[in-house]
């Protein structure tokens, strides 16, 4: 029981404590690639400690409102519990694959109830292009985590970790953790995917009503993607070896995460903003060219 | 018993004498009439049932031969026959009830003045024929009041006497009558070679004449029954006053056709196979060229008389299956005369309702009926449901018997296809209609109209509604008697 | 008493209560309460007969009510565990529905009530015996029964236009669905010896077809595979159920949404579980109707997205969830062969979504008749931020909306979770279902779209209503109660899921198709706190701890919660910020209608409009479902001039008659000569004549 709640409490300081940290990391990265200081790394935890404290603006009375923020924080922390992280995740007793997918669109939908609950028209601009982008993403990840399931002939978390498929390279698994590292980009709203949000064209969409705490915890959660999503791809589709100390397999992990977020970030520089249609024309194509020949390699037994 | 019988068979034709003399009253007297006869029947089904009684008198001493000796008159009470008695009395007294206040000047329709006499003569005048034919225990006595079927037919068609309904009375005296002359032609064949008239005489004929004389019987059967090719003077005989299309042109008159050929299959004789084809054929040919008229007619009327064309060809196909060998067809053709005859009939009704209240029978001025005429439009509903076979009212049942039939005769899967597809249009067309008339915003000729008819008239519709219900409860009892 | 008679006593119940209703329907007040005591004691009645008959895990039955020893066909109510499952949810939404019919219905003040409550209380005595019958026939006869009597109810608004032609197009297509059934029960009971009807002979005959007849049995099969799926509204012969649900009164619309597309299901359990024997065809068969299931999933809830009428979102989103049973059913068939432990999970999956649909959406569809009610509205381009008024409503919407969309915790999510996991890992044999499973998942996230929409446009956003009319609140309490009791039961089954699996599992069994049905605890565990599977072996393939994981969320959103107040953040209210620009009153400049909507009257201009939604997404889908526009058949003129006997037999011959009989008068010519000339030639012929006979 005490490892448990102990393996939780790890598991949460390193995919949501350390996911501002993250952010701050990519800004850092960018700046350096625009040839400017930019600000300090832990500048996201000082964001979100001044948002704590200023004035909390409600355009509405409705109760969807208020609760959206937490909502969302909440099932990002719950999902953080069912990552693993180079091993089994800490919360592995209560939920497989499918709940982790689930309880991740959980916190899109308090994200989107809570655009909604403005009665914004950015907002609603915004929510319906969250709704979009996740119709688009979602395919290309729950395939690569298809294909990872029906490898290991299991859909927890428990079982996949523990299975030779994580660790030992196949070309199915190759081809399933691109499909999944195509995905990441949009999933974690960066460039050229950041179309919901699209702080030049409709102002934070879905944020466009937030200010002080509410934004606080929504801007948390969007770090804690970073974290999350990264952690998944890294310890399901990167085969590392097993070191056998759980630690040091975290921190391999994390390491490998460094690299594929400093990947993401670059992406997020260079690129310019796709359109809605593009995008779900592009992972259209991603769905049918690389995660379903990720499937049927994997389905052959590559 | 056998006074009953009598009675049943007398009363009718003495009420149309009262009827055609008295000066006032006619109507009371049919309809006290017509409640007598169809108590009696009732008692008289009631009596027989279960068994076959054959009470028999007089003979004609000028028919030399074998038939010298045996009497040629009189009553043969089987399930079959008093199934056909029960439909033709219970529907006649429906009808009876119904004529009292649909014959009146009040009828926006067409206004009746005078005629009563007349009128009710002719209707109690068929009503005895048909009791006659129904009950008779030989082909010879069952034409002679199948010819005065056809001459009340004749007379009640053309009974407003305008130039049309003349017209039309005319037509259906011609074909059903030159039809019947085969019926003629074969009774001179049966007595000549088979040297008699009883049903199973057929059996006794060498097998190329056997074949002949059904032949001509069928073509009676099908004159009568107003079956393609003789199809045509159903539809005009529609200028008939309502309730006798309702009584003598859907329940009644036209299935003594089909009851002639039911009662040839039922008695022991080998019909021959290309006998039983003829049969069939003609009888889905019939079906569909019902079924397509459908949707060309605007006149209700001459809707329900397509149908009616239609189903007779149903009790037709079911008693060819049951001449290919299935027995469940044929008991399921003899329920459909009874329950088609009820259901039909109160569509009849209907029609006559909404032409009484609102002036027009055609579709295409109908709408929107149902909040002025709740009851009709209720009992047009169930009628059109009823007859179009949705269970659990009455036709289902007996469609379904033929259709089970049609699967114990080999390629009857054909037949049973093709049964099913007209079922599900012709259910489709009349659902078709009922919403147009009934639901819907009301049109003008709607708006205007009375409300539901008077007492007699609605509580004949609501008799037809319940027997649309009840047919088959005391139907299936009768019908699960017959063999073929 | 047994609990069949009980039931049927309960059907007996509701026969007179429509009778009352009908009697009383003039007191347009009074009738509805009247009926609702009668469909609540009908109610209890068939639930606890249900409930007893899951408890016993035994089959009941009265006995034989009504015989046709002509056809081998009788009356009989009997109640396995399939059927007394199924007599729970009828009996629950028997209760629901009259109770919120009685406040719901004073909507249609032109509409007399005669047409409601009996109809209803008939339809409802139709559904359970549908569900009782043990033969065939009469299973068809109460099936009939039933769509009649809904037939009735979807064009209760008799003026409609739409009604009427949506009311045509449902009977005409389910008519014709049903005479496909009946020729299939029909060419079975042939086949039985001796002929029967039962369903016990059904299944001895099916099973004899099998090894002696298989085309033919293929061709029955398919026929009552179409008859039920018309029912139950799977794609392409649903096509009827997206017009008829939306104009039925919603509270019938609830009904139809809780049983009737439900017995869809049941029959097809009943004729592939039951009667087909486990072989070649339960393989074939069960690729079939996966494959049916997913169009379905895919094109009715892709197809609900684009839709803004409040009801006929449901109505697409209902052909799309029974788009996910039919998958599972397909699954559990193909499966059925080679792994029974992983089919009789499908179908408990198939079964539980069943028993979930019937939940959430007769919720949804009351959900929607609140609003109809409160706004007289169901586009949902009008309707906005109704949260404020009617917020039990809005909760229990939301609740539905959820469960439907198959989010954690709720029931919805249960029933999917088993689908995924038995058509992702369960047939690898056949990689269809992988696929299969996939979309299935990702078209889960779509109805999830459709249903965000839903909320968003008529309970989110600014409150459309004037101030007299918000200050009436939220709908009256017969309204209320219902929503509320079926919300809690989507909470309930989502957090207990043993509770329901327990009694499914029982139903499944009874049906006969595995010879040993492998235990419950060894199918999904034996922890009441959720469900563990393990599809091959030992080891886990599968875990869902409901009560743990929303513990976890409800402690982490208070975490979040407390997170945020740390820094003590003052509340102001504001007015919305539309970017800078000035926004005069009630006007906003801002307006995001796509160019097809209608046009947007002023008071809304500010909003919006929930046609808006998605448009990139329903763009690259809109051909997805193409409207059929049918053939005109010509009329076949030549036929029927074929068939015009007047025209070419019987007029030529009455003229060839005239005109011979004219002929023939003119001998008379009145000329004496003449007459002696005949005479002359008479006498002639006459002599020749005895002359050659005398020969």
């Amino acid at each position: 029981m005490a490892r448990a709640i102990l393996e939780i409490v790890l598991s949460l300081v390193i995919l949501i404590g350390l996911a501002p940290l993250a952010e701050g990391l990519l800004r850092k990265l960018k700046a350096i690639i625009h040839s400017r200081q930019g600000p300090p790394i832990i500048q996201p935890y000082l964001d979100i400690a001044k948002l704590l404290v200023k004035e909390d603006l409600a355009p509405t009375e409705s109760w969807m409102w208020r609760v959206a923020p937490a909502l969302c924080l909440g099932a990002t922390i719950v999902v953080a519990m069912l990552t693993p992280i180079g091993g089994p995740p800490a919360f592995a007793f209560g939920g497989d694959i499918i709940v982790f997918i689930y309880f991740a669109s959980l916190a899109a939908v308090a994200i989107i109830l809570g655009a909604f609950a403005s009665g914004n028209p950015y907002a609603y601009v915004g929510g319906s292009r969250e709704m979009m982008m996740m119709l688009s993403v979602e395919p290309v990840m729950t395939i690569a985590l298809a294909v990872a399931a029906i490898k290991a002939q299991t859909l927890t978390f428990d079982g996949l970790m523990a299975s030779p498929v994580t660790s030992t390279p196949s070309i199915s698994m190759v081809v399933a953790g691109v499909a999944f590292l195509l995905a990441l980009q949009a999933q974690l709203g960066k460039l050229p995917f950041d179309i919901a949000e699209a702080d030049q064209e409709i102002m934070e969409g879905p944020f466009i009503e937030r200010s002080g705490p509410g934004f606080a915890l929504f801007r948390w959660a969007m770090h804690a993607r970073l974290m999350i999503f990264s952690a998944v791809l890294v310890s399901v589709f990167v085969p590392l070896p097993n070191l056998g100390i759980p630690v040091l397999n975290m921190v391999l992990t994390l390491a490998v995460m460094g690299v594929v977020l400093a990947l993401v970030g670059v992406v997020d520089v260079v690129n310019p903003r796709l359109r809605i249609d593009q995008s779900m024309a592009y992972y259209a194509r991603v769905v049918v060219f690389v995660s379903v020949l990720a499937l049927a390699l994997a389905i052959v037994g590559h | 018993m056998e006074p009953l019988v009598v009675t049943l068979l007398v009363l009718p034709f003495i009420g149309a004498l009262v009827c055609g003399v008295l000066p006032r009253g006619a109507k009371l007297v049919a309809a006290l009439v017509s409640a007598a006869v169809g108590g009696l029947a009732i008692g008289v089904a009631w009596g027989a049932y279960p068994g076959h009684w054959a009470i028999l008198y007089g003979r004609l001493p000028w028919l030399p031969g074998s038939l010298g000796e045996t009497p040629l008159f009189g009553f043969l009470i089987d399930p079959l026959s008093s199934l056909m008695v029960l439909l033709v009395t219970v529907v006649g007294f429906m009808v009876v009830l119904y004529s009292g206040e649909y014959l009146s000047a009040k009828n926006a329709e067409h206004a009746y003045r005078g005629g009563d006499n007349r009128y009710y003569f002719w209707l109690l005048f068929f009503l005895g024929s048909m009791v006659g034919l129904a009950f008779s225990p030989n082909l010879l006595q069952m034409f002679i009041f199948w010819e005065m079927t056809t001459l009340s037919s004749w007379a009640l068609i053309s009974h407003t006497h305008t130039n049309v309904a003349q017209r039309a009375g005319m037509k259906a005296l011609v074909l059903t009558h030159v039809g019947g002359l085969g019926f003629l032609i074969a009774l001179c064949l049966l007595f000549v070679f088979a040297g008699g008239f009883g049903f199973e005489s057929l059996g006794r004929l060498g097998a190329g004449m056997r074949g002949a004389a059904f032949i001509l019987m069928l073509v009676a059967a099908w004159a009568k029954s107003a079956q393609v090719p003789f199809h045509t003077w159903l539809p005009d005989a529609m200028e008939a006053p309502t309730p006798i299309s309702a009584y003598l042109h859907a329940a009644a008159m036209v299935k003594a056709g089909v009851y002639l050929v039911a009662r040839l299959l039922t008695s022991a004789w080998e019909v021959p196979l290309y006998a039983a084809l003829v049969v069939a054929i003609m009888a889905i040919v019939t079906i569909f060229m019902a079924i397509v008229s459908y949707f060309r007619q605007d006149d209700l009327k001459r809707l329900l008389a397509y149908s009616t064309i239609a189903h007779l060809g149903y009790v037709l196909v079911g008693c060819a299956l049951g001449a290919l060998g299935s027995r469940v067809a044929t008991q399921g053709a003899i329920l459909h005369i009874l329950c088609h005859g009820v259901a039909k009939g109160t569509l009849f009704l209907c029609v006559g309702a909404i032409a009484y209240g609102a002036g027009t029978r055609r579709i295409s001025q109908l709408s929107g009926l149902a909040s002025k005429m709740p009851l009709v439009a209720t009992a047009f509903i169930v009628g059109a449901i009823a007859v179009t076979g949705m269970p659990p009212f009455s036709t289902f049942w007996s469609k379904f018997l033929i259709f089970s039939g049609a699967l114990e005769v080999s390629n009857g899967a054909i037949v049973l296809v093709l049964l099913a597809a007209e079922s599900v249009i012709s259910f489709a067309w009349f659902m078709v209609v009922a919403q147009k008339v009934f639901l819907g915003t009301p049109s003008p000729a709607a708006a205007g109209a009375a409300g539901d008819p008077p007492p007699g008239m609605s509580m004949a519709l609501v008799i037809g509604v319940i027997l649309c219900v009840a047919a088959p409860v005391f139907g299936v009892p009768l019908v699960k008697l017959i063999t073929p | 008493m047994n609990p069949a008679q009980v039931v049927l006593i309960g059907s007996a119940i509701l026969v007179v209560g429509a009778a009352a209703a009908a009697l009383s329907s003039r007191w347009r007040s009074a009738v509805g309460a009247l009926s609702f005591v009668f469909a609540l004691a009908a109610s209890v009645l068939v639930f606890s007969a249900g409930l007893s008959v899951l408890l016993a895990n035994r089959a009941v039955t009265t006995g034989t009510l009504v015989d046709l020893p002509m056809v081998g066909a009788s009356l009989t109510f009997r109640i396995d565990q399939l059927s007394a499952l199924f007599l729970l949810v009828i009996s629950l939404v028997l209760a629901l529905t009259s109770l919120y019919s009685i406040s719901y219905i004073t909507r249609y003040r032109d509409q007399h009530l005669s047409r409601y409550y009996p109809l209803l209380m008939l339809f409802f005595a139709g559904v359970i015996g549908v569900v009782c019958m043990a033969d065939w026939l009469f299973f068809l006869v109460f099936w009939e029964f039933m769509t009649i009597c809904s037939y009735f109810l979807v064009v209760f608004e008799k003026e409609n236009p739409v009604s009427l032609r949506a009311g045509l197009k449902y009977i005409i297509v389910t008519h014709a669905a049903t005479a496909l059934m009946l020729i299939a029960i029909i060419a079975v009971w042939q086949n039985a010896q001796p002929h029967s009807f039962s369903f016990a002979a059904a299944k001895q005959a099916v099973g004899e077809l099998a090894v002696a007849k298989p085309a033919l049995l293929h061709a029955l099969l398919a026929l009552w595979f179409i008859a039920f799926s018309t029912k139950a509204g799977v794609l392409p012969f649903g096509d009827w159920l997206p017009d008829a649900y939306p104009a039925a009164p919603s509270s019938a619309a609830a009904a139809f949404a809780g049983t009737m597309t439900n017995l869809g299901v049941y029959g097809i359990l009943r004729v592939f579980l039951e009667l087909l024997p486990v072989s070649g065809f339960s393989t074939a068969w069960g690729i079939v109707i996966a494959v049916f299931g997913v169009g379905s999933i895919f094109v009715g809830t892709i197809t609900a997205l684009a839709q803004d009428d409040s009801k006929r979102i449901l109505a697409f989103q209902m052909i799309g969830q029974m788009g996910y049973v039919l998958l599972a059913i397909g699954t559990g068939l193909y499966l059925l062969p080679v792994q029974p432990a992983i089919a009789m999970l499908a179908f408990m999956a198939a079964v539980f979504h069943v028993i979930n649909g019937a939940c959430y959406k007769p919720l949804l569809f009351f959900n929607a008749g609140s609003l109809l009610l409160r706004t007289g509205q169901r586009n949902l381009n009008r309707m906005s931020g109704l949260w404020a008024v009617l917020p039990l409503t809005a909760i229990t919407a939301l609740v539905a909306s959820l469960s439907i969309a198959g989010m954690p915790p709720f029931n919805g999510f249960v029933s999917k979770w088993l689908i995924y996991h038995v058509t992702i890992l369960g047939a690898p044999q056949l990689p269809i279902f992988v696929l299969f499973g996939i979309v299935a998942l990702f078209v889960s996230l779509v109805t999830l779209a459709a249903f965000l929409k839903f909320l968003g446009a008529a309970f989110l956003g600014e409150n459309m209503l004037p101030e007299e009319q918000a200050k009436v609140g939220d709908v009256p309490l017969a309204m209320q109660l219902p929503q509320v009791v079926l919300a809690c039961v989507c909470v309930g089954f989502g957090l207990l899921p043993m509770l329901p699996l327990t009694g499914i599992h029982r139903a499944v069994s009874a049906l006969g198709a595995l010879e040993s049905a492998p235990s419950l605890a060894g199918l999904v565990g034996s922890s009441w706190a959720g469900l563990e599977l393990s599809l091959f072996g030992e080891q886990s393939t599968g875990i869902w701890l409901p009560v743990a994981g929303m513990v976890a969320l409800v402690l982490a959103s208070l975490l979040a919660y407390g997170f945020s107040r740390l820094g003590a953040a003052k509340r102001r209210s504001v007015a919305v910020w539309h970017c800078g620009a000035l926004v005069d009153g009630e006007r906003a400049r801002y307006l995001v209608v796509e160019p097809k909507t209608e046009p947007a009257t002023a008071e809304f201009e500010s909003r919006y409009q929930a046609h808006g939604l998605y448009g990139a997404f329903k763009e690259a889908f809109q051909s997805i479902y193409p409207t059929v526009k049918l053939p005109r058949v010509p009329y076949p003129r030549t036929l029927m001039s074929a068939f015009d006997a007047d025209n070419w037999l019987f007029q030529p011959m009455l003229r060839a008659g005239d005109w011979l009989t004219q002929r023939f008068s003119r001998t008379h010519s009145g000329v004496p000569q003449q007459y002696l000339i005949w005479q002359l030639v008479g006498l002639a012929v006459v002599l020749v004549a005895i002359a050659l006979w005398a020969r």
